[in-house]
């Protein structure tokens, strides 16, 4: 039979390390249909281990603290035992929070984290003290080495949560008669952050103080501690230093994107060019190798070779997280962002949408003012996300040839522009929807600065697999989806053999030509060829003919097919196995003669894909995130809009 | 001294916070209340946020915000 447990705990606790130790590769990905993105899951032998996320107090302010509150309430009454994560180098803080757990009288064992920085800094606990003082077993930990780890199992196998000792819950014992009542549950799960129960925090306070200063002694050496960030700090904060190495860093990840990941991405796509080319010696019939080779190996390819990138984009993030100075950066832009109606609180979620705007979405609920909320869900979508990569990537390959010197060159300098298109227009609608939006201001805003430590590599290229694998997954499944249909629709036509071979003839008289080839005849009389003509006279003035027309069309649920898409459709009008940028740089523009994906052309699908909301996930969270359609849908008529004209712009002014 | 200008490395014990009552939940939920102990940080006026170290951790608040919380030095 499967237990639950549950780890509980205070921001910056090191809760998501010890979920990632206890569980190892046994974790559900994301799905973002429900709550388990909030809630993460996986399995630590017959138990299921659920990762709550951080909560400071359970007079919950933010939505996301609201989802712990109300979790841990139900674990009061469904028995759920509990991990509680303190961060032992601030215990009087994790044990407030742990004073009022123990109060709902919820089955606990007591982890005290960053055992390595209490050791560092000579700071010792007396863990049996400390466990007589609340009543449960208490356990050491370092969650970044899995020191130990082995007792903290030991204690989950055995069951040997208890019920601490309570706190302050007599405070709200009601006496009826000979019957006592306590009241404390009821009064948690009515909290809001209007209620203030001073009595109750001051009396926990002392408690919590009296358990600290019998069970740890020379606790003031943690003013040691911080002593170094702080030095650091001057640097990371200063606002002309501070700003320079931010700009810094971001032009070095973007470069690293491009650069570094070029060499396996040209591995993989040779890889499945030699892989198509196997199909179509070795398998048959022919339609089978044609499904395979030119259907789902081509739309395949055209993601896969994407994952270099995005495993360095993670990465690179990832250290920057680990580090600590992801939340420097919301410092030094708060400022900034109170130009635009935000303030630093939206950094993260905004940098976050680089890697996918629906995990930053939900993320907007550590957001306490609703306006800026508001503001960011309905902005973020405009980040240069994940799912964007593939198409700027390809894109930018084929319209600047790669010259430069060494780590730095064009492409690179290309790709931080576009970057910063979306900022800029991200920032803009912020602005926009700050001002429109009415909501009652809740305003309240603290910003932890956690120490500066040299990030944890176990964590972080666990998060890049995990991230990578949800990446491949999710986009895998509908690539090869559409990559079958695609084919369906390319490879068979309404006309029969005899019209499509007339056509083929007529056009070699035409061109007077023998090298024109008849499988390009195919697909423009196909069911795609087809659709790609009904949308030409719309896309034409953008500079795009019914080919990318089927690919805009087929990248309109998620905006990463768009590349496999044309892989696939240029796959099946060619004879040749060749790379896909080599495809796209042969394809010829019928009317001028030149290539089609000129430089204008390049540049006009770069800022439409900048600009248009193509992701159903997204429109569903931010339905999901703001209680209705009327969001999702002015978002998406607005990128549109804004799609459509700078990509028309783009395309007149280079044409 | 009640809410002087406190400078970087100087230490304050809160001795009362102004504002509404949500705020002085927040603080509360934040580990900031009578008698908390803090020290300010590096805080560049640039920024608009006020940095100072309480009870072992490192947190910045809006200038406005901080200037609700009355202090005396050190």
């Amino acid at each position: 039979m499967i237990k639950h447990i549950a780890l509980v705990g205070k921001p910056n606790s090191g809760k998501s390390s010890l979920f990632n130790l206890l569980t190892g590769l046994n974790q559900k990905i994301g799905n973002y249909s429900g709550v388990t993105v909030e809630k993460k899951a996986g399995r630590f032998l017959d138990f299921n281990v659920i990762d709550l996320p951080g909560i400071k107090s359970l007079k919950a302010v933010s939505l996301e603290e609201q989802i712990t509150k109300n979790s841990i309430l139900d674990y009061t009454e469904n028995k759920t035992p509990i991990v509680f994560v303190a961060n032992g180098m601030q215990l009087e803080d994790s044990l407030l929070l742990f004073s009022e757990i123990a109060d709902l009288q919820v089955r606990s064992v007591l982890a005290i984290n960053f055992k390595d920085d209490l050791d560092k800094n000579q700071i010792r606990v007396d863990i049996d003290q400390i466990s007589d003082q609340l009543g449960c077993p208490v356990v050491l930990l370092n969650s970044r080495t899995g020191d130990g780890l082995d007792e903290l199992k030991a204690l989950i196998i055995k069951e040997s949560f208890q019920v601490p000792n309570a706190v302050c819950r007599s405070l709200y014992d009601d006496f009826e008669g000979d019957e006592v009542k306590n009241s404390f549950k009821d009064k948690i799960r009515k909290l809001n952050a209007q209620v203030l129960d001073e009595d109750d925090f001051y009396k926990r306070q002392k408690i919590v103080a009296s358990i600290v200063r019998a069970s740890v002694a020379d606790l003031e050496k943690r003013t040691e501690f911080l002593k170094k960030s702080k030095k650091w700090d001057k640097i990371f904060l200063n606002p002309i230093l501070g700003t320079l190495f931010f700009l810094g860093t971001m032009l070095v990840l973007f470069q690293s994107v491009f650069h570094l990941a070029s060499y396996p991405m040209d591995w993989i796509d040779a890889g499945f060019a030699a892989a198509s080319t196997w199909a179509t010696n070795t398998i048959a019939p022919e339609w089978l190798a044609s499904l395979i080779s030119d259907g789902v190996l081509a739309g395949l390819g055209g993601v896969l070779i994407f994952i270099p990138q995005i495993a360095i984009l993670f990465f690179l993030l990832g250290l920057l997280e680990h580090s600590g100075y992801l939340a420097r950066i919301s410092f030094i832009s708060n400022r900034f962002l109170s130009l635009f109606g935000l303030s630093g609180q939206s950094v993260i979620p905004l940098m976050s949408s680089w890697a996918c705007a629906i995990p930053a979405i939900m993320s907007t609920r550590v957001i306490n003012d609703p306006r800026e909320r508001m503001a960011v869900i309905f902005a973020s979508p405009l980040m240069t996300c994940s799912a964007r990569l593939p198409v700027y990537t390809i894109l930018i390959a084929i319209m600047i040839p790669n010259k430069g010197s060494g780590f730095f060159n064009m492409q690179g300098v290309m790709l931080l522009g576009l970057y910063l298109i979306g900022v800029i227009a991200t920032l803009v609608v912020a602005y926009i929807v700050s001002r429109r939006t009415k909501t009652k201001e809740n305003n309240l805003w603290a910003l932890e600065l956690p120490v500066y430590r040299i990030p944890n590599w176990r964590n972080v290229l666990f998060n890049v697999y995990l991230k990578t694998k949800a990446f491949v997954i999710d986009a895998g499944k509908v690539i090869f989806i559409v990559s079958i249909i695609l084919w369906v629709l390319a490879s068979f036509s309404p006309k029969n053999d005899a019209f499509l071979q007339e056509q083929y003839q007529a056009l070699k008289l035409e061109q007077n030509s023998e090298n024109i080839s008849k499988e390009a005849i195919d697909l423009e009389y196909s069911y795609a060829g087809y659709l790609g003509k009904f949308i030409e006279p719309a896309i034409q003035p953008l500079g795009y003919d019914w080919k990318i027309g089927i690919a805009l069309i087929s990248s309109f649920a998620a905006r990463e097919v768009f590349v496999g898409s044309l892989s696939t459709i240029y796959s099946v009008g060619s004879e040749e196995e060749s790379l896909i940028k080599t495809r796209m740089q042969n394809e010829v523009n019928t009317q001028s003669g030149g290539p089609r994906f000129n430089f204008a052309t390049c540049l006009s699908l770069l800022l439409f894909y900048v600009f248009a909301l193509q992701c159903m996930s997204t429109m569903a969270i931010v339905k999901r995130e703001t209680g209705g359609w009327k969001y999702p849908i002015i978002q998406f008529v607005v990128m549109f809009i804004m799609a459509y004209v700078f990509a028309f712009a783009a395309y007149r002014f280079f044409m | 001294m009640i809410k002087g200008s406190l400078e970087e490395g100087e230490r304050a014990i809160v001795v009362a916070i102004g504002g509404s009552m949500e705020f002085q939940n927040f603080l509360l939920a934040n580990g900031i209340s009578l008698g908390t102990i803090l020290t300010k940080n590096y805080s560049p006026r640039f920024s608009k946020l006020i940095n100072f170290s309480v009870s072992g951790k490192m947190l910045s608040l809006r200038t406005y915000d901080f200037s609700l919380i009355e202090y005396q030095k050190i």
